[in-house]
């Protein structure tokens, strides 16, 4: 009885990534963390579509921003047994059992956040999402105005290429310090701001063109419905809410 | 008929530039006008008044009149822009969900335009792996099953490689022969001249010449606009003031033998 | 002063172009022909050092300097003097001298001082050819420089390219414009160069530059439909080889 991640109504996956969303909030245990990521695990390789290489080809961006979060959270924060620490002048930086924790439960979080949201875009159909949006009680014109920002997300980075290319090619180097490096940006940023400004003129007309609001009562080729396995996974996502805030009451 | 009609067009900039002065042009129904000139000539503004675009842009100031109520249909010099969804098939659609039309009227009005303009092959394609010509053609597919008086297109070859102009061209072609009325802004003509039924020439933003194809030949190379090569030598070879008896090369300057 | 020995680059795992190999001698004009995603700009790129290859080598007896085809990638700076300058500025050159060279020769000195993002379509490419020059590469690549212009901004780009000295390799798919300036042409296609040779030959050959997708210059259809035993290197010499006919 194994589901397609593709075919979930965005509706019930919404749900889910909620209630995975509130347990981060609500419980910060590292227990109940490691046990929520297991479930978010379980939950994904059940399904066709998308599993574990896709969960950690989606997480790989974060691979530098983890450790370093561990890293500095863990001499910032103090509580519990301090093994070690050292009195600068302005602060305390120790090394403490409650330091460890706090910033596990940190990484934790983003991970598992990260996780559902990269599991989520993944999987699901941009149109099928604008759809679940207006059935939700959003305006259909949001839904639509961010499923196009997420179409653009390529092609900007094209073009960010081909202005590197040009700027490169006329001696544009990116050594030297800080703020070196940082006017260094500038003809990089500038053309690259045009283009983004020309493009946000261009779409407004593309859209007038395309008909962008010309009936209030518009149609949609796609439609969602809910299936069973839809309903099973949002009574899932509202169980495990209630499972783990009672579970970390007592 | 005059499906579409501009007159007296006169936009100018807030720097007090003149883009457009006093530009009259109109387009029959059936009736394919190719308005071209130069970069800069103000062809893309021509074009972009007659659908209304100009309306509301702080930077412009716009004179004269278009006709009102007429359905204009439009492509972009750069199609991929008016581009919005994932699939030419869902592409397609997005207009005429636009306009509140039920789903499966917008399923038959697809299958139809899509043969008309023989792109069925495209309509499950994914709009990020399609050439330059087929990116033309899902954008026209697009416009063309919303039913517009008039189909606009913008240089729409001017990008494009000889196998993807050919496609595009083939697509015009089927316009004409279902007798469309197209508007097209280019600046080189050397396909677009047989196929058209008049000529606007604009140059810094007035209207130089305007015509049939063959009683404006001769200001269109002095412009500097590209025609074929052979009408080029004919014209050279011709006596002056006999352009109206030019004799035609191998493709003609008759549209479709009219 | 080019020399390229086989050349391979792939793209997401196909092959844009597959043991490449050909040489450019100093001074000549190389045009690089063939349909859209043949892999010209890619080929224009691995010149430029933008591009590491996966196999195969480029040496050039020099520096290369690369304007891309949308000048608008470029620019960044207020005046089109400042722009032109910025490739002297990092090279270390002396910049009065090499930005005022370069304007010269691209005739922009009239515009020096305005704003870069207000100029036309062919100003913006002679300033990004310009500021190209500026840094007094040995070698320019030009990235379909007859982008956006009509037939008598090409022609008068072809007039400015043929005052300098400089080698340059520049791709187009305007076989008019390569037959205006270039020795030789290349044609791409299939990941590979199908044809090299002097630009006459090459572009005089209608059937492989049709299999190719390229279309044939006009003079050269034209040549062909009259049965003329040259191509006539303009419309006024195609007009009097007509009336000599008659």
């Amino acid at each position: 009885m194994r589901f397609d991640h593709t075919a979930l109504d965005p509706r019930a996956k919404l749900v889910f990534l909620l209630g995975v969303a509130i347990v981060t909030l609500v419980v910060p245990t590292v227990r109940s963390l490691a046990i929520l990521a297991g479930i978010v695990i379980l939950v994904l390789a059940f399904g066709r579509g998308y599993g574990i290489v896709d969960l950690a080809r989606s997480l790989s961006p974060l691979r530098l921003l983890v450790p370093i979060i561990l890293v500095l959270n863990s001499f910032f924060y103090v509580g519990g047994t301090v093994f070690w620490s050292v009195d600068l002048r302005l602060f305390t930086l120790a090394l403490s059992t409650g330091g460890l924790t706090t910033s596990a439960v940190i990484a934790g979080r983003l991970v598992i956040l990260a996780g559902v949201a990269a599991w989520f875009a993944t999987t699901t159909d941009s149109e099928a999402f604008e759809v679940a949006l207006v059935r939700l009680g959003l305006p259909w014109g949001f839904a639509f105005m961010l499923s196009l920002t997420l179409r653009l997300v390529p092609e900007l980075r094209n073009r960010f290429r081909r202005i590197e290319d040009a700027q490169r090619a006329r001696g544009l180097t990116f050594e030297g310090g800080p703020l070196a490096r940082a006017r260094r940006r500038i003809p990089m940023l500038i053309p690259f701001l045009a283009a983004v400004i020309r493009y946000g003129n261009e779409l407004g007309d593309a859209l007038t063109v395309r008909d962008f609001g010309r009936s209030r009562q518009r149609t949609y080729t796609v439609s969602i419905a809910f299936d069973r396995v839809d309903y099973l996974l949002s009574l899932f996502g509202i169980a495990m809410v209630v499972a783990f805030v009672i579970g970390f009451r007592t | 008929m005059t499906a579409l009609a501009a007159t007296g067009l006169t936009v100018t900039a807030t720097d007090g530039s003149s883009l457009l002065d006093d530009v009259s042009f109109s387009v029959d129904t059936g009736e394919t006008a190719v308005v071209c000139g130069p970069p800069g000539s103000g062809k893309t503004l021509l074009l972009k008044a007659l659908k209304g675009l100009l309306e509301g842009n702080p930077g412009l100031t716009v004179e004269g009149e278009v006709t009102d109520g007429v359905d204009v249909g439009y492509v972009f010099q750069t199609p991929r822009t008016q581009l919005v969804r994932k699939t030419v098939r869902r592409d397609v659609a997005f207009g005429l969900e636009n306009r509140g039309v039920e789903p499966a009227e917008i399923g038959s009005r697809i299958a139809t335009h899509a043969d008309l303009l023989e792109a069925e092959h495209l309509l499950d394609r994914d709009v990020n792996e399609l050439s330059g010509g087929e990116v033309a053609k899902a954008a026209l597919l697009g416009i063309l099953v919303t039913d517009p008086d008039v189909i606009v297109l913008d240089e729409p070859l001017a990008p494009l490689d000889y196998a993807n102009t050919q496609l595009v061209l083939e697509a015009l072609d089927r316009l004409r022969k279902a007798g469309r009325a197209v508007v097209i802004a280019e600046h080189d003509l050397r396909d677009l001249l047989v196929r058209a039924h008049h000529v606007t020439l604009l140059d810094s933003g007035s209207v130089i010449a305007s015509g049939p194809p063959r009683t404006v030949l001769r200001d269109l190379i002095d412009a500097g606009v590209r025609v074929p090569v052979h009408l080029e030598v004919e014209l050279g070879l011709a006596e002056p003031g006999t352009e109206g008896r030019l004799p035609l090369g191998p493709t003609g300057l008759e549209v479709d033998g009219q | 002063m080019i020399d390229v020995t086989d050349l391979s680059f792939a793209y997401d795992g196909h092959g844009v172009l597959a043991d490449v190999s050909f040489a450019v001698d100093r001074g000549e004009r190389l045009a690089i022909v063939g349909a859209n995603g043949a892999g010209k700009t890619t080929l224009l790129r691995l010149l430029a050092d933008l591009l590491e290859a996966d196999s195969g080598s480029v040496r050039v007896d020099g520096s290369v300097g690369f304007a891309p085809e949308d000048p608008q990638n470029g620019l960044f700076a207020a005046t089109v003097r400042d722009e032109v300058a910025f490739f002297p500025r990092n090279r270390g050159l002396a910049i009065d001298p090499a930005v005022q060279n370069a304007l010269e020769v691209m005739e922009l000195t009239v515009l020096a001082d305005r704003n870069p993002f207000t100029l036309s379509v062919g100003e913006q490419r002679r300033v990004s050819i310009a500021s190209v020059l500026s840094g007094d590469p040995d070698v320019l690549v030009l990235d379909e420089p007859t982008t956006g212009l009509d037939r008598r901004g090409s022609l008068d780009l072809a007039g400015l390219l043929d005052d300098i000295d400089h080698t340059i390799v520049f791709s187009t798919h305007d076989t008019d414009f390569a037959h205006a300036i270039a020795d030789r042409v290349a044609i791409v296609a299939g990941a590979d160069i199908r044809q090299l040779g002097p630009a006459g030959e090459v572009l005089g050959d209608e059937e492989v530059l049709l299999e190719n997708g390229i279309r044939p210059p006009g003079l050269v259809e034209f040549a062909r439909q009259e049965n003329l035993d040259r191509v006539p290197t303009d419309v006024d010499a195609a007009i009097a080889m007509l009336r000599e006919r008659q």
